[in-house]
């Protein structure tokens, strides 16, 4: 804020800030022109004998005056020009704000179009000292006239003093929506101006980029003169941009990550040609289209451009909002005569023109030479109801259409039971059903009766399956023997199962060769290893993580099997538990199923069942509840059984598609459990081993999915080579 | 002399001039904002001054205030469109027609002019939002020139005037 001092006389009545300016603007008139600002006047003389020879002559006036416009010193009481006292940008500085306008008509400093000049007043509150700029063509006054126009922020009552002033040729309510549109209008000040303003008659793009705020615009600062480009049109580059005009597209302000690498590029001279629309802001990055087709820029990496076909395919896809992610190649050239594009997820488009077709392509499969020609896939279908319970019954009436005599019936709101049943179930040949806990739940109840078991098993205590259900269970199925097994607690439950399946001889002695043992508490490699186990008859056992369960140890001391295999790696059953196993059988080959977690662990599984299968069950490995009815089903009709990520097919299960072959792919499951895009990405999987090529968005991984069938990776393909009108008052 | 133009209506003081003048508006920025939805507007002007009026000056008095002497005044009573009614800026009571020495400053100027001082006052009258603004040329005389002053503003009668857009 400026002091008032007391006051001898009128002219002390001033604040001592515009007091101090007054003298400093006398002082600046009448200093004696040292050395270097005799070299700076005399450098005038030649440039005002240079712009304007005829005014310069003719009329009595100083060179400064001739090449800098009139009343630019301090004394002279007008305001300075932000631009010369805001680091050359167009704008209120900090602590200023738009505070009104007025017009000059028909200005050769605006094409010949009206010129506005809107004053940036101290904000109320800001401090600002009153003294003179130190353009080499403005020194005006900074903070000392207190003054308002009033047509912006009208929210601001009063008046404070005047910082200085923005010049544009954008009528101030376009150019900020806080600004009226009523006009004033002062004439008398046509010719104000400053070096760091344009000088009469500029260039179009000069008028927008003043417009914006010249340095202090969204573009920043010009890296390169302005430029003729193809047809006729013109640019420039700037620090974070371009602006271009050209008859076509009309002028266009770019600025943000696709216009930086637009112009790295090299701009319309490049093959991407002109822009054609200002970039779009998007999740991480921009899009700007441009003539060679849209430009992706993610905030931080390398932007690519994407046409034609690939592109409407890649925007019917979300674009890089999409699950596809950003474009990590521009549009290549890929065999049979095809085009291609990789993205962010590890997948790419492909368009065969020969048949004008396009198709999502996991990024590591190389296409076939041969134009029209793709590689297999299989066809995928679904298998879902509304809950768990329902997909159980849909899995159940799919896989034994003609009834079963053997089903297993467990809780559906824990894993447990419904995995250690699943192998007695698909070794019996019947599915698993789910119920609730105390009532016997209708789809359930009424899939029992269309399959007419002679047997139903009912996995659990009485917590987890009440006696009220074994109980509408038998009113349903009078005929079928319904009988409870159950131990105290899941791992003797699972105990108790097994032992349902283990053959005895005729001295009742138990035959077991094999045994399988899962973590009692995640779900994902006991129902991948159920298939595995369902098809050699064996038994599935529970365990702790870190600690063998007695009621398992026991278990596997009485049946003395010669191999035990536990499934899941050291994070899901510890070495503790093998060596407790060991102790306990010690004359077994203990080993494991494992793979870099549940995904790959479930493709070992899978590997270990015949090679000869036709299909493959796919579930979700993150949440168990439409998952449980899929080991017995694969178990009863042999499958494959692999596992998936809700929300996207990992690598390991894809390669495992490519490399078993199914030749159908059955999703257990709705949408909750198994996207809709995870089933797009399994329709767009090979189901059968393929040429394999570096995946540009992961070149370091060094997977070989194919084995070694696979040939060389192949090179990655050699590739081809934010908006408005400004930040406005701050 | 008597000016009456625009809703503005005066009776000049001696050897007094007086001028109302309204704004003008490129016609293709005008059709645009108008279909923008942001009609421009032009408003009236008043010009009064003991010196002479220039032709070409501006609404707050450019080149006028150039001619002012010692003994002169100038004052500018600016309207601006209703879109500016009821803001805060405006909306602080009818214009005053009385001033005191207290309400001027050399630094109340659009732009300084050594020896002037000047005063601005946002307001609203008869339905329009007004700018009154003041300078006397010779400040170190403010008192013998307030009376001048406030002889002119208390012959200002504002009247309720339709504002067409441009």
């Amino acid at each position: 804020m400026t002091l008032l001092l007391p006051t001898d006389n009128a002219d002390r009545a001033a604040p001592l800030s515009q007091r101090l300016a007054t003298s400093a603007g006398r002082l600046l008139d009448r200093r004696r022109p040292g050395r270097r600002s005799f070299l700076r006047r005399a450098a005038l003389v030649a440039t005002a004998l240079t712009v304007n020879p005829i005014d310069f002559v003719l009329k009595p006036q100083s060179a400064w005056a001739s090449v800098c416009g009139p009343a630019n010193e301090c004394s002279q009481g007008w305001t300075a020009m932000c631009c010369t006292i805001n680091a050359g940008a167009n704008t209120c500085p900090e602590g200023s704000y738009a505070a009104g306008w007025w017009k000059v008509s028909s200005s050769a400093f605006c094409r010949g179009e009206d010129r506005y000049v809107v004053d940036c007043n101290r904000t109320p509150g800001e401090t600002c000292t009153c003294h003179c700029a130190e353009g080499e063509c403005d020194r005006r006054r900074v903070c000392c006239n207190n003054f308002r126009y009033g047509q912006c922020n009208q929210q601001v009552p009063g008046t404070t003093e005047v910082v200085c002033r923005i010049v544009i040729c954008t009528p101030p309510w376009e150019w900020d929506e806080s600004c009226t549109t009523t006009v004033r209008t002062d004439e008398r000040t046509r010719e104000h101006n400053a070096t760091c303003l344009n000088p009469p008659n500029p260039t179009e793009i000069a008028v927008v980029y003043q417009d914006i705020g010249l340095v202090g615009s969204i573009v920043g600062a010009p890296v390169a003169e302005e430029v003729e480009g193809p047809r006729g049109g013109r640019w420039r580059a700037y620090a974070n941009g371009v602006i271009t005009t050209v008859e076509a597209y009309g002028l266009i302000v770019a600025a943000g990550p696709a216009a930086t690498a637009y112009r790295d590029r090299g701009g319309p001279d490049s093959t991407l040609g002109w822009i054609i629309e200002a970039p779009v802001d998007i999740d991480g990055g921009q899009r700007m289209r441009t003539e060679a087709g849209m430009l992706y820029a993610p905030a931080a990496g390398t932007a690519h451009v994407v046409s034609g076909t690939l592109e409407e395919a890649y925007q019917q896809r979300g674009g890089p909002a999409g699950w596809l992610g950003f474009p990590v190649t521009d549009v290549v050239d890929a065999p049979g005569g095809r085009r291609r594009v990789f993205f962010a997820a590890g997948w790419s488009l492909a368009h065969d023109p020969s048949t004008d077709e396009v198709r999502l392509v996991p990024s590591d499969v190389e296409l076939p030479d041969a134009p029209g020609e793709w590689y297999t896939t299989a066809p995928v279908e679904r298998i879902e109801g509304p809950d768990r319970v329902a997909t159980a019954v849909a899995v159940s009436a799919a896989n034994h259409p003609d009834g079963a005599d053997t089903v297993v019936l467990a809780t559906a709101g824990a894993f447990a039971d419904a995995l250690a049943g699943g192998v007695l179930a698909g070794v019996r040949g019947g599915p698993v059903l789910l119920t609730a806990t105390e009532d016997l739940s209708a789809a359930t109840a009424d899939e029992l009766v269309r399959l007419a078991p002679a047997r139903v098993i009912v996995a659990g205590g009485a917590e987890a399956v009440a006696d009220a259900v074994l109980d509408a269970v038998r009113d349903r199925l009078p005929d079928a023997d319904v009988r409870r097994v159950a131990g105290d607690g899941r791992f003797a439950t699972a105990v108790a199962l097994a032992e349902e399946q283990v053959q005895t001889d005729e001295e009742g002695e138990a035959s077991v060769d094999v045994v399988y043992v899962a973590s009692g508490r995640t779900f994902p490699d006991a129902l991948a290893v159920t298939p595995v186990a369902g098809t050699a008859e064996a038994p599935l056992l529970l365990t702790e993580p870190t600690e063998l369960p007695d009621v398992t140890g026991d278990a596997l001391r009485r049946w003395m099997p010669t191999e035990v295999v536990v499934a899941g790696g050291e994070s899901a059953v510890s070495d503790d538990v093998i060596r407790a196993i060991r102790r306990a059988v010690p004359l077994a080959m203990v080993r494991r199923i494992a793979g870099d977690g549940r995904f790959d662990t479930a493709v070992e599984a899978a590997r270990e069942l015949p090679r000869d299968l036709d299909r493959a069950l796919v579930a979700t490995g993150d949440r168990f509840a439409d998952a449980l009815s899929a080991g017995a089903a694969a178990t009863a009709d042999p499958s494959w059984l692999l596992l998936t990520s809700t929300d996207a097919l990992p690598t390991a299960t894809r390669h495992a598609i490519a490399e078993l072959g199914p030749a159908s792919l059955v999703v257990v499951g709705g949408t909750a459990a198994v996207s809709a895009l995870v089933v797009e990405q399994l329709a767009a999987s090979p189901n059968e081993p393929h040429e394999v090529r570096e995946d540009p968005a992961a070149p370091d991984t060094a997977e070989d999915p194919a084995g070694d069938a696979a040939p060389e990776p192949v090179p990655p393909p050699t590739l081809p080579g934010l908006s408005g009108r400004g930040n406005g008052p701050r | 002399m008597h000016l009456d133009a625009h809703g503005f209506r005066v009776a000049l003081p001696d050897k007094w001039e007086g001028a109302v003048q309204r704004g003008r508006i490129d016609e293709r920025v005008a059709t645009r904002a108008r279909e923008a939805g942001r009609p421009v507007h032009t408003p009236p002007v008043l010009h009064l001054t003991s010196a002479s009026l220039p032709e070409v000056r501006g609404d707050f008095g450019s080149g006028a205030v150039d001619l002012l002497g010692d003994d002169d005044v100038f004052i500018a009573l600016i309207e601006y469109g209703p879109e500016n009614l009821g803001t805060a800026l405006f909306d602080t009571g009818r214009m005053p027609r009385r001033l005191s020495v207290a309400d001027f400053a050399p630094n109340g100027l659009q732009r300084a002019i050594a020896g002037q001082s000047g005063t601005q006052v946002f307001c609203t009258e008869a339905g329009r939002a007004l700018c009154l603004y003041v300078v006397l040329g010779g400040h170190w005389q403010a008192r013998r020139l307030l009376p001048r002053v406030n002889d002119a503003l208390s012959r200002i009668d504002v009247t309720p005037a339709e504002v067409t857009p441009a």
